[in-house]
This record gives structure tokens, sequence and C-alpha cells, in this order.
């Protein structure tokens, strides 16, 4: 048996382009139904935890998906507004505990999300370093920011404002106060401001003491909100007009869920109600559904590559017919020889096995990462 | 050490069919099979090897009746007793040159690949001037070595009968020369009985004995190319 696994073993060697690629085959096709289950598993986990812990979301009328994605995700900047009269008008019917968001901004490609202490229990966002926001201009960051910017608790981070042009004032630039211990979330990518600040971004509110504006260049100049300055920034209009993305609302029990739910069906209404969890359930079953094509897609290659590879070792072993004929004469049995021809595609099984299973290991720890880089 | 009578053989696939009257060989003999090609000679020397099993006849090989006996049974009793030397060298591209000579200890169940046999090998090959040449592949040889490596294969298991089809057919005399010295000094020192099939008339005068096929064995059915389907 181990004379027949050597000269397998030889045999594979000498011919090692062929017998790579015959494993890396092998190992494609036991490993892309295994990674893409695991994927969309843990991706499915990954989401619906998300969704789950977000009962309800209160946004500008258009795609609930966009919504969702954009208010619980943080998918991308969200460019669509409502009023914080909305907010306003939830917490006065006490029916449940409404969280502002604010993500129209992004600073260095990194959403910054605008928002008060309550986004932060509900998220259970808990400090690594530093301390929370206590003045306009501070930020915490996730640990994610940490990574992808290479800042610290002391940087400065100057916000993307496409329409600064418009705004009498410079972009600001946030000074992180602290950072986030790692979630594995969204959050870890976000950068979280009072939703004061962003008004401040936004140009809503503005400052007139000296030193409120600073700059790091003639050419990049920056607002910069210090302690000595911070009582000339304040906000002209009515608050109530001012700007929101969106809120979470946390509902008291189910009959206030239920009420919210309902107040809002009205086709005057200038905004919707979503509960996360079913959109995201109505994304999911298309991505079930997508699936299923996929795996019948990999079903089909598989059977087309296991039959070139059976082909191929056909074509070798006729290939070599004239050294089976040798070793039959030196005094090989029949069963010798199917012996190191089985030891070869055995090799190759648990060679192909080895790092299908190494492959689907990594994919495992790595699935809710992989899942989020793919879908987001 | 041969011995066969009233054998009648015809390949399955038809074509070819051969008859011996009676061909002996003595033990510790070193003969020659000269003939015509399509005479049967490597037939002749498959059967007294135990490949093919006759029809009809008799067919005695260091004293085993291997017409008798079943694949298996030949299979084992060949690769225990009998060396095999091919005309087109017949080694495996994808071992070494040791990998190679000890090849019948990794293909046969009857054979114990151990220290010891490692051992002769090597000696084996430093004999015959391939000490320097034991992990190349085949293809990094000449002709000549590459014999040589075919010859020690054939000669690792001590075998008490050394048959061998042509080994210098596709040598330059030089080569030819120095196989059948190796071939010649292993035989003389092992008391081995050596069958060569040669056309290389410049060889006889190196055997006792030159028998001719046709003499002693009749074609009963010839090839539409005028040769057995081995030759």
């Amino acid at each position: 048996m181990n004379d027949s696994f050597f000269l397998a073993w030889r045999y594979l060697q000498h011919h090692r382009v062929t017998s790579l690629v015959l494993i890396a085959s092998l190992s494609l096709i036991i490993y892309l139904p295994a990674a893409m289950q695991v994927i969309v598993a843990s991706g499915e986990r990954h989401f619906r935890w998300r969704a789950d812990s977000t009962p309800l979301v209160i946004g500008p009328r258009g795609s609930s998906l966009d919504l969702v994605l954009g208010s619980v995700y943080f998918d991308k900047p969200y460019a669509q507004v409502t009023r914080y009269q909305q907010f306003k008008r939830v917490k006065e019917q006490q029916l449940g505990t409404p969280i502002p968001l604010h993500l129209k901004f992004a600073a260095r490609n990194c959403q910054v999300v605008g928002t008060t202490s309550d986004y932060l229990r509900l998220r259970n966002l808990d400090l690594e370093k530093g301390r929370h926001w206590d003045l306009l201009g501070e930020c915490v960051i996730g640990a994610g920011v940490v990574d992808r910017l290479d800042v610290a608790v002391g940087d400065w981070i100057p916000v993307s404002m496409p329409t600064a042009f418009l705004l009498d004032s410079p972009p600001l630039r946030l000074q992180i106060v602290g950072t986030f211990a790692r979630t594995e979330t969204p959050d870890d990518d976000a950068i979280f401001v009072d939703l004061d600040t962003t008004w401040v971004i936004e140009g809503v509110g503005h400052g007139h003491a000296q030193g409120a504006q600073h700059g790091s260049s003639e050419a990049a100049p920056y607002t910069t909100i210090t302690r000595e300055n911070v009582k000339s920034f304040h906000f002209h209009g009515n608050r109530d007009e001012f700007p929101i993305t969106a809120m979470i609302v946390i509902p008291d029990s189910t009959r206030a869920q239920t009420i919210l739910l309902g107040q809002y069906f009205s086709p005057d209404e200038t905004v919707q109600i979503v509960r996360p969890r079913d959109v995201m359930d109505s994304l999911l079953n298309r991505v079930v559904m997508i699936r299923s094509y996929l795996v019948a897609i990999i079903a089909v290659i598989s059977c087309v590559t296991l039959l070139t590879m059976a082909l191929v070792i056909v074509l070798s072993i006729r290939l070599r017919h004239a050294e089976i004929v040798t070793m039959t004469k030196i005094g090989c049995s029949r069963g010798g020889i199917w012996l190191i021809l089985g030891g070869q595609i055995i090799i190759i099984t648990i060679a192909g096995g080895f790092v299908a299973t190494t492959l689907a290991i990594a994919t495992n720890a790595y699935g809710p990462e992989l899942a989020r880089l793919l879908i987001f | 050490m041969i011995e066969m009578r009233d054998l009648d053989f015809t390949y399955a696939t038809g074509g070819f069919g051969l008859r011996v009257n009676e061909l002996l060989i003595a033990e510790g003999q070193r003969c020659c099979w000269i003939g015509a090609s399509g005479s049967g000679k490597t037939t002749l020397l498959h059967l007294a090897a135990g490949i093919y099993s006759p029809d009809s006849g008799l067919v005695k090989t260091c004293g085993q009746e291997i017409s008798a006996q079943t694949d298996a049974a030949r299979r084992d009793f060949r690769a225990a007793t009998i060396g095999l030397v091919f005309q087109e060298f017949a080694l495996l591209e994808y071992l070494s040159v040791l990998e190679n000579i000890l090849l019948p200890y990794r293909i046969s169940r009857s054979l114990r690949l151990n220290a010891e046999v490692r051992d002769r090998a090597q000696a084996l090959a430093m004999t015959v001037g391939l000490a320097d040449l034991l992990k190349r592949p085949p293809s990094q040889l000449s002709q000549g070595e590459r014999q040589r490596v075919a010859v020690c294969r054939a000669v690792i298991t001590n075998p008490r009968l050394v048959l061998a089809d042509e080994p210098t057919a596709n040598l330059d005399p030089a080569n030819a020369e120095l196989v059948m010295n190796v071939l010649d000094r292993f035989c003389r020192e092992a008391g081995s009985t050596l069958v060569v099939v040669t056309h290389n008339q410049e060889l006889l005068p190196q055997f006792d004995e030159a028998i001719d096929i046709s003499q002693c064995c009749s074609v009963t059915q010839s090839a539409p190319t005028g040769g057995c389907p081995d030759e």
C-alpha cells in the first residue's frame, strides 16, 4: 500500500502542473458551494441580528430598502431628509424612545452619524479610549475608522462637504475625543457626533468669534470649534425645521408599536415607518432565490469540471499504457496497478479536500466580514 | 532451467500462433535466441517468463510448471525468480535512477524493500558506473546509461533467470558491449541463467549456446504484417 502511494505521489510530483490544476479544480468544486453557504448564512445572521435589534425606523418616503440600508447599516451617506419636528412628534406621543439620525455627511469616506447618546445605548457601544463627546465638533470613532484612517484620540478629521462652496463657513473638522470598542457591525466604520454638530456641518449653525475659522493651509481652511469659541456658535431658524435623515424608534410596548405603525399609513404623510426586520426579510428572500440559481450553476460547473477531471485521468492512464505493461511484466498485479492509479486519485482528493476545508474554515472565520464586503 | 514441450500458443487477438516441440535450456547456461523477424522469439521469451500462458503444452521455468499456474502465481514467481530486460529500457520517467532500480520491490507483493536492498542497489549502480546518477531522472541519461539502469532493475532481485529481449538493439557498439558485459558478469557471479534474444551476430561468441528459434518451433499463424504482436 505504502509503495503504491509512493509511486502515485512521485507521478503527481513529476506532473506537478497537471496535479495542481486537478487539486485546484477539486478544491473549488468542494469549496464554492460550502463558501456560498457559509457567507450567505453568516450574512443572513449578521443582517438579521442588526435588523432585529432595530425595532422601527422612520424616514423620508421612498425606497424602504434604501432607508433601512442607510439608517441601520450606514450603507452610504443618505441625502434625503425629513424635519426635526418628526422626532418631536414621536417624542411627545410618549409611545417610545426616538433616536434621531443625521447621515448626510462623510469624513474621509467614513459615515458621519449625527445622533444622541440613546443610539450608543441601543447599540451597546462601549468606549475603548477617551471619552464621549460633550462639545460641538467633537466625535467618537468606531474601531474600523481607527484602522482605516490610522487616527487616534486627539487627531482631527475634516468632514467632506460637497456643498461647502455654497456656505459662508469653510468645512468643519472634527476632533476625535474617544474610540469605541470593536463590534463587528457597521458602527465600527462610523464617526459619531452630536446631532448639533451635523447641523453645524450643514451650515444651519455657525460661529462668529475670532478663531472659529482656522486653516491647515490657505488652500484648505477648516472651521475648528474649541472651548474658547464654542459659545459663539449658534443656530438660525426654527429648530423644528432642522434636517434629520431618519430616526430609530424603540416602542415602549407592542401596542405602542402598532399605534406607531398605523400612524404613517396616510398618503399625506411625508415620512414612512418601516420595520427593518420585514425589509431585510424581503431582501434576504431574494438573496436565497439568487443562491438557488447560483447553486444550480455551481452544480453544473462542478459536473463539467468532474467530467473533465475524469477525462484527464482516463487519458493519463491511456498515455501510461506502456508503463502499466512494463509493471505487469515485472510482476505487478492488476490490483497493484489500480492501487497506484487509485492512489493518485486519493492523494488529489485528500489535497483538494484539505485546501477546500482550509478555505472554508477561513471563510467561516471571516464570514460576516466577507458578507459585508460583498454586499456593501 | 527452461523446459518447453508440445506447446501451442495463439494470441487472444489472433493473427499469430506458435508451436514448440521441445526447447531446453540448462541451468547456469548463457544462451542467445536468434531467428528472423516474426519467428516468435519475443513470444517465446514471454512464455518462458510466464507473461503469456500457452493454450496447451508444458512450460517449466526454474523447476516450476508455470503453464499450470494462475496469473497471480506466475506474477509472484516472475517477480522473485526472473529478471527482465527490455529493448526499449521501459524505465519510469517520474522515478530517479535509484527508484527505477528498486521498482520490482515497490510493485511486487512477494518482495520486501529494506535497507539491505537499498545498499545492494547502490552497490550495483556503482559497479555499472551509475553511482553519480542515482538521483537523476531517466530523461537526463544517455541510451547506454538507461539500459544499464534497466539491467540493474532486472538483476536487483538476484534472479535465477535473466531474460533479455534485444537489450542492445538501441545502443551503439561500445554501449552494447558494456551492457552485455554487465549482464554476463552478473550471471557468472550469481550463477544465474541468461537468455538473450538478439539480432546482433557480433554478440554470438559471448554465449555458451546460440539457438535458432526457427529450428525448434514453428509458426502456426502469421500476422498480416509478418511480425508477431510483440515484435
